[in-house]
């Protein structure tokens, strides 16, 4: 038993350090595209301000002294104003601050509602294939058949309008593009002979399922979620945009946007400085998308290195 | 060999339906397989061995399906067994050897998970002492360095290494009976004698019956006990081994064993067998054979023949031994 431990413990150890190189290289790829990096560094600075945003605001983003009002309204960019203020005298700095917390919260809620569905949903239909296959598809099919954010309005307008109803109108737009990606790797991935090999070995569809297909398949849903982060984001945007999301006096991005095109382009800050928001943000996920595809894909990674060895030889040989 | 059968399959039809055409890959095969013994399934490319061994698990990729026959196993006929009975005999009574070992193992999890998951599966037994005996299994299967191969992934060794890991896994649970389908082909010949080596002491050691499907009349030569020769999703002989290299009955078997070298005697060139195998989803009248036999007689155009006994323990569908 002691042994037994001992064993264990060597299993961890190694597997640990196993992990830390992986995840070294993966970040040393990463490192060298200059737009994986930005992309990163647009992302994690979202992330933040997302997170702490709306604690750290110099102003209160919602309250409205209407004492001073018309000495505060649509001030353009100063130092104590860096982006401005609003028309109820407001700063924006702040607003847009506390603005990433729901943008940030639309998509995490958004995904987290949609990722796990799409993946139960085309793991059953692409395992299972003939008819569970045909019914769950063509559900998914009646869903895509829509413009996305034509139908997420439907939904949203159907709902009561605020946050939530938007959150969750456009988590019932986004999980069928889900559906349709992990299907198309089941397909392939049920093919392979360790497939067969499992249900030789006496393995039920659903440990089949779970342990060897879904971890083969989780690339391209990793990738597709990140680009999709940002995807959301303007979805969530666009529906406040239009008035169908956060409402007043929740400070949003979208909602900032539509605000503040009636004072433009005299007051062209109150629609830049939230609209650059939506569209870093966007970009930043985009990016990091972009270049994970390629960390994840050990076949590129293995051309990086390779590269790299070739410039080494190169050097050595002067 | 008077000891009792394990496997005993009564005409199997197993057919393919495509586009082009039904295709019977099997086509009403008998087969008993002694307990104890390694049996041999021989034949060409595409004569439909995989798809028996796949058939006796019940694991006939669509669109394939067993259309009629009997499997019995072990005294159950495993044609009528629920799924989920079924699920309980592979892996651990009936155990399975692929062809590909470097696609065989899931190239996301360790081989020792691997092992560990195939015990756990089929007994109430914990991870940790699955996965000590996972490593008892490695070692078992003479793998250098088996503790550190526990945490080494599929693509960090070779393909023997690979093959030896699938054993491991396939002989994890003491199985009765186990399949080996062309376990060396994808390996080179050295490995493939260490494979087949390895494959015949751990059938003594477990007391375990084999069914080596192959192409390779070699390793028939060398490891088996019977021989059955398949043509076309039939069987065409069966004999001793002994026997049917002595004394090869059918014309198909004669031809075959014209058509690879044999060590023993010199030889300036090997005889191929004249034509091409017929389209199985368009079979020859009569006995499947006769485009391309030598003998073929006016009754192997119209009526095929069956298998029968012709002297103690062989047996030939052919019209040459048995009377119209």
């Amino acid at each position: 038993m002691r042994d037994l431990k001992v064993f264990k413990n060597l299993f961890a150890s190694e597997r640990r350090s196993r992990t830390l190189s992986e995840l070294k290289l993966m970040f040393n790829v990463l490192r060298r595209s200059p737009t994986g990096v930005l992309g990163l560094i647009l992302t994690i600075s979202f992330l933040v301000i997302g997170i702490i945003g709306s604690y750290i605001t110099p102003y209160n983003p919602i309250f409205i002294d209407f004492k001073n009002m018309h000495k505060l309204r649509l001030l353009p960019p100063s130092l104590k104003h860096p982006f401005g203020t609003d028309e109820f005298g407001r700063d924006l700095f702040s607003r847009v601050l506390s603005g990433a917390r729901v943008s940030l919260l639309a998509a995490v809620v958004v995904l987290a509602v949609a990722i796990p569905l799409g993946l139960t949903l085309g793991l059953i239909a692409g395992y299972y294939g003939g008819i569970i296959d045909e019914i769950i598809m063509r559900i998914t099919d009646v869903f895509l058949a829509f413009p996305g954010l034509v139908l997420a309005i439907a939904f949203s307008a159907a709902f009561k309008p605020g946050l939530w109803s938007a959150i969750l109108a456009v988590a019932l737009v986004w999980w069928p593009s889900y559906v349709r990606v992990v299907r198309a790797q089941v397909l392939q991935v049920r093919e392979a002979l360790f497939i067969e090999a499992a249900r030789a070995l006496g393995l039920s569809p659903w440990k089949i399922m779970i342990r060897h297909i879904l971890p083969n398949v989780l690339t391209p849903v990793i990738v597709l979620a990140t680009l999709d982060f940002g995807s959301v984001i303007i979805v969530t945007s666009s529906l406040s945009f239009i008035g169908l999301g956060a409402q007043p006096p929740t400070p949003e991005w979208g909602r900032l946007v539509a605000d503040g095109r009636a004072y433009f382009p005299e007051k062209w800050w109150y629609v830049l400085f939230p609209g650059l928001a939506i569209f870093l943000t966007s970009l930043g996920w985009n990016l990091l998308g972009d270049s994970l595809r390629d960390v994840l894909d050990p076949k590129y990674r293995r051309r990086l290195e390779f590269k790299k060895e070739i410039k080494k030889e190169g050097e050595k040989s002067g | 060999m008077a000891s009792k059968v394990l496997l005993d399959i009564k005409g199997l039809k197993v057919y393919f339906n495509t586009y082009a055409g039904v295709v019977k890959a099997v086509n009403g095969v008998d087969l008993s397989v002694m307990q104890g013994e390694s049996f041999a399934l021989v034949g060409e490319t595409g004569c439909g061995k995989s798809t028996v061994a796949r058939a006796i698990l019940r694991l006939v990729p669509p669109p394939g399906r067993i259309v009629s026959g009997e499997i019995i196993f072990d005294g159950r006929d495993l044609m009528k067994l629920p799924e989920s009975e079924l699920r309980k005999i592979r892996g651990s009574e009936i155990a399975y050897i692929c062809q590909d070992p470097s696609s065989a193992l899931d190239p996301l999890f360790t081989c020792g998970y691997q092992i560990a998951e195939t015990i756990v599966s089929h007994n109430t037994v914990k991870w940790p002492s699955a996965f000590s005996k996972a490593l008892k299994l490695l070692t078992r299967v003479a793998i250098p360095e088996a503790e550190k191969r526990m945490n080494s992934f599929p693509h960090e060794l070779s393909g023997g290494m690979k093959q030896r890991v699938v054993i491991s896994i396939s002989i994890s649970n003491n199985p009765k009976l186990l399949i080996a389908d062309e376990p060396t082909t994808a390996l080179d010949v050295t490995i493939q004698a260490q494979i087949m080596d390895l494959i015949m002491s751990l059938k003594e050691s477990h007391n375990m019956t084999l069914l080596l499907i192959t192409h390779n009349l070699g390793l028939v030569a060398e490891y088996c006990d019977r021989v059955a020769v398949m043509y076309l999703g039939k069987i065409v002989e069966v004999a001793s081994v002994a026997e049917l290299f002595e004394r090869p009955l059918h014309p198909y078997t004669q031809g075959l064993l014209r058509a690879v070298p044999n060590p023993l005697k010199s030889i300036d060139y090997l005889e191929p067998i004249p034509g091409i195998i017929p389209s199985p989803i368009d079979l020859p009248p009569g006995c499947r054979f006769h485009p391309r036999c030598p003998f073929a007689m006016d009754v192997c155009r119209s009526r095929e023949p069956s298998l029968v006994e012709v002297e103690p323990g062989h047996y030939v569908a052919c019209w040459k031994y048995q009377k119209t």
